[in-house]
């Protein structure tokens, strides 16, 4: 005779009584007070399983560990349903919520690195902080049937390397990030490597960004926009009027210094600002002062846009500089000090096909011996886009004072332009673009034809 | 434009989420196209905002890209460059393909808000979704239809 321990005899009979109650036939209030009891039991084991899930997410955030790790010992959650009615929809809803949560814990995976470099905004590691490099560069072709100045280049017609240009972005924290520009410019006999924007910025708020270092000038519309992006801008040349220093252009472009900048959002209206306080021009129109300055007294520059919400697409404001140039002590014709003030303005409006801009400035150099004198110039743009192309036309003006001693000291030719110029750029990829244009202009009386053609791109 | 039209009618809502500390529940569509612009880089309270996205290929950032940019959505990656460029912004928003990423994504960080499909928003985790002028997805008027 076999003998059975007592335990497992209460369980053979727990088991005969189950099955009976369970072999019953239930009623529909029974089913429900079932199901509902069966609901209540599973949202009870959802909510313990989501409170387990962000104590083991906090766990992680504190102490770092590997997330993979974490992820791997945590169990997949799958629910299974009891459902004597066999409701499809609530079961198919089930599966779904296991799907989200099976691709949640995959992105758990991958964001590893992310979290660790948001976090580390405040603690970013040597591994982690990234640099971010991107360039330009562009080749010419062009033909001048009379060419009148060494700023237009040298001969009638040829090709010409154009600027290639290095941007490089790298954040050091969320709210600090370094921004550089490195420009290699081709001359005749030599290559120049030229820093043009190295810039420490501190983020504070919308309405305040803080920028150290050597930046462009917040005058006008197209310096701050395009900088030293060829590919950027719709044209071959930049407007006359702001051609960089070293190229012939009478409005100083680059400062050492620090600007501040920001936007604020007003009901009806974005206002953005920017001001700076610099060393100001060199002696000459090409010297920057990048690492002293001559006379101490610092330039100031105040731009301020607006933003109507009414006009999409629509940003104007004036801008204003100040500035005391210092004298040339080995130049007789340049013995004083010349107090430079800029007043400009920019109408620009840029909206899905069309790009109209415009400026318009006024530069007033005193000499404080005496002598005023006032140079006005400006351009218009417009350009359509069709597609890939862009047909596009500019007019551009500058009138200068030609007893400006400033001016007339310099190594550059400052011609009265008078310019009239129509393009076609057409973008060959969606990083280069071929540019054609045709320009018309009488530079201090002369006429000039110039036919010239552009790729650029960006890499 | 036809193909944006007929993907918003065939798709889902755009849901917004941000991080459920996050004290904005509501937000006015014209506040959330200066975000979206990135005029508006931080929030009311001073947390930085961290835009992100699906690729642009996905129905929702297509939909953004109609709604609000009013570009070729070929130039979407080029008027963030620009932006960069121009010093208006710091880095790239983040575009991710899985939205199980996103949605930790925007539970981690606390100024994050995204941009996903009202059906893919996780019930779980440190998410909420925002109204937009009053109104939440799938309810008349919401504007990211």
């Amino acid at each position: 005779m076999i003998r059975l321990p007592g335990t497992i005899v209460v369980l053979i009979i727990m088991c005969f009584t189950m099955n009976y109650i369970f072999a019953q036939e239930i009623n529909e209030a029974e089913y429900q007070q079932l199901k509902n009891r069966l609901g209540t039991d599973l949202m009870q084991k959802l909510k313990e399983e989501i409170k387990k899930e962000l104590i083991d997410e906090l766990k992680a955030e504190y102490t770092m560990e590997p997330k993979q790790k974490q992820v791997a010992e945590k169990p997949i959650t799958t629910i299974k349903v009891n459902d004597p009615r066999n409701e499809s929809k609530e079961v198919s809803t089930r599966e779904e919520e296991t799907i989200k949560y099976t691709e949640y814990q995959k992105g758990a995976e991958e964001i590893g690195l992310d979290k660790a470099r948001y976090r580390l905004g405040e603690g970013l590691t040597f591994g982690e902080q990234l640099l971010t490099i991107r360039g330009f560069g562009n080749l010419n072709a062009r033909y001048i049937d009379n060419n009148v100045s060494e700023n237009l280049g040298i001969g009638n017609n040829f090709f010409s390397l154009g600027e290639f240009d290095l941007f490089m972005t790298s954040r050091l924290s969320n709210r600090i990030s370094f921004l550089g520009e490195i420009v290699f410019e081709f001359e005749s006999e030599e290559t120049e490597i030229d820093p043009e924007r190295l810039i420490i910025r501190y983020d504070v708020n919308n309405l305040l960004k803080i920028n150290v270092g050597k930046f462009h000038l917040p005058i006008g519309y197209w310096l701050p926009t395009y900088h030293h992006g060829v590919w950027l801008q719709t044209t071959i040349d930049r407007p006359d009027i702001f051609n960089f220093e070293d190229k012939g252009g009478p409005l100083p472009s680059h400062a050492i210094g620090a600007m501040l900048s920001g936007s604020a959002l007003l009901e009806g209206f974005d206002l953005n600002y920017a001001c700076a306080i610099s060393n100001g021009r060199g002696v000459n129109t090409t010297q920057i002062q990048v690492i002293d300055d001559r006379n101490d007294k610092k330039a100031l520059s105040l731009q301020l846009e607006v933003q109507p919400h009414i006009v999409e697409g629509l940003r104007l404001g004036p801008s204003i500089y100040y500035d005391v140039i210092p004298e040339d002590k080995t130049n007789p014709n340049r013995e004083s000090e010349i107090r430079e003030i800029i007043y400009g303005g920019h109408i620009v409006y840029t909206i899905e096909n069309i790009e109209l801009l415009t400026e318009a400035f006024e530069i007033n150099h005193d000499e404080f011996s005496g002598g005023v004198f006032n140079t006005i110039g400006g351009y218009a743009q417009f350009a359509y886009t069709i597609n890939k192309f862009k047909p596009y036309y500019r007019y551009d003006y500058i009138k200068y004072d030609s007893n400006d001693p400033f001016y007339n000291e310099s190594k550059f030719d400052f011609l009265d332009t008078n310019k009239h110029t129509l393009g076609l750029r057409y973008e060959l990829s969606h990083f280069n673009a071929l540019k054609f244009e045709y320009s018309h202009g009488v530079f201090d009386d002369e006429d000039v034809n110039i036919v010239g053609l552009q790729t650029a791109f960006s890499f | 434009m036809l193909m944006v039209v007929l993907i918003a009618n065939a798709c889902a809502d755009i849901a917004v989420i941000v991080n459920k500390s996050n004290p904005v529940s509501d937000i006015s569509y014209n506040e959330l196209k200066q975000i979206l612009e990135a005029r508006k880089q931080y929030w009311d309270k001073g947390e930085k905002i961290t835009l992100i996205f699906k690729p642009i290929t996905s129905f929702e950032t297509l939909i953004l890209i109609d709604r609000i940019y009013k570009i070729n959505y070929e130039d979407f990656d080029k008027y963030w460059f620009l932006k960069v460029y121009e010093q208006k912004i710091l880095e790239f928003p983040k575009i991710l393909n899985s939205t199980g990423t996103i949605n930790i994504l925007v539970s981690e960080i606390p100024g994050a808000i995204a941009f996903i499909d009202v059906n893919d928003v996780s019930k779980r985790g440190n998410i909420k979704m925002l109204k937009i002028n009053g109104k939440m997805p799938e309810e008349k008027g919401y504007p990211l239809k």
